[in-house]
């Protein structure tokens, strides 16, 4: 079964690595990634919201309304692991009458 | 970009995760699986992502491998596959 | 993993170095969000990892940075609640939710001497609703999973 799976993995990584030889280069202006949003972004940030970090200006800024979801999201594990792992006050009286 | 640089972080990165599949005590391989995400972080601000760098260092190096020790402490330390 | 592990090295270095280290370092990263890479959610999770240090060195009787669940709650609902301060504040002044250009910052820039324009005084305010969530989030987490194990 071992064996299965490091072949498993041995095919992966060579059909990852023969697709990534199409992709373009990393930080290429020329790049599809970078031809569609990213000069708006950038003059923007520049322009609109004048500070230096462009990942704070987007995450908070032009994309504050997924910060908003992710903050719930936090939040929300959160309660979830509360409900879940919590021992109700009637739970800890049983184990340790004495307390 | 130092190129053999980011070629040995990749290799790490590899060997590191095979041990951490392969290695029979949960605790070894939590701490291989923080080696991992400390490598994957230095490879992502080799990259000039330093924002997602900083995620990584401080969630997946640090935080993760304390909870994945909380709830191993719950279960069974060694595991038999 | 609740007792104590006695050892002077580990207690020293982990209570009088690395913890007041990464605290200032947690909000250095949380104050120079908008100036350096960070942000108030790796702000969040470096303070937490500095509070979880201080729970795996020194067992989790310890004494030291010890915070009752109820106020980790209530932590990290006052985060969602400044976040929310932050988006309704231009509602209220006349702009789009989440707008920031409205928000009154001239009685900062005086008080506080610098040249802070209104968007990232927003930004400021939400990075600091986010840090409080998340790293009262992770930090509950981990009292919960590790009270957990108490046999």
């Amino acid at each position: 079964m071992k064996v299965l799976m490091f072949e498993f993995l041995a095919v992966l990584i060579a059909l990852l690595i023969w697709a990534s030889a199409d992709l373009p280069d990393r930080a290429d202006p020329e790049a599809p990634a970078n031809q569609h949003l990213s000069p708006d972004l950038t003059r923007l940030t520049e322009s609109d919201v004048v500070i230096p970090n462009l990942v704070s200006a987007i995450l908070a800024d032009f994309r504050s309304y997924d910060t908003l979801g992710e903050t719930f999201v936090i939040f929300t594990a959160g309660l979830a692991v509360v409900l879940v792992l919590q021992r109700s006050r009637r739970v800890r009286e049983e184990e340790n009458p004495d307390e | 970009m130092i190129w053999w640089l980011e070629l040995s972080l990749f290799g790490l990165l590899v060997v590191a995760a095979l041990i951490a599949l392969s290695v029979r005590d949960m605790i070894a391989a939590v701490a291989t699986l923080s080696v991992y995400s400390f490598l994957a972080a230095v490879l992502l601000a080799l990259m000039g992502a330093v924002d997602v760098a900083l995620t990584e260092a401080a969630l997946g190096a640090g935080v993760t491998g304390v909870f994945l020790i909380g709830a191993i402490s719950v279960v069974e330390r060694r595991t038999p596959d | 993993m609740n007792d104590r592990y006695d050892s002077v090295i580990l207690h020293f270095i982990a209570r009088v170095f690395l913890v007041p280290l990464i605290l200032v370092f947690g909000v250095y990263v949380l104050l120079h969000g908008e100036l350096s890479p960070g942000g108030g959610f790796q702000a969040g999770a470096i303070v937490a990892a500095a509070l979880l240090l201080v729970r795996l060195a020194l067992g989790n009787r310890q004494a030291a940075l010890r915070i009752p669940q109820g106020l980790l709650i209530w932590l990290a609902c006052i985060g969602l609640g400044i976040y929310m301060f932050g988006g309704i504040l231009p509602l209220i002044l006349g702009y789009n939710f989440l707008d920031y250009a409205p928000i009154p910052v001239d009685w900062y820039n005086q008080f506080a001497g610098e040249a802070r324009t209104a968007r990232s005084m927003g930004i400021l305010i939400i990075e600091i609703g986010v840090f409080f969530g998340v790293a009262a989030v992770l930090v509950l987490i981990y009292d919960l999973v590790a009270g957990s194990s108490r046999q």
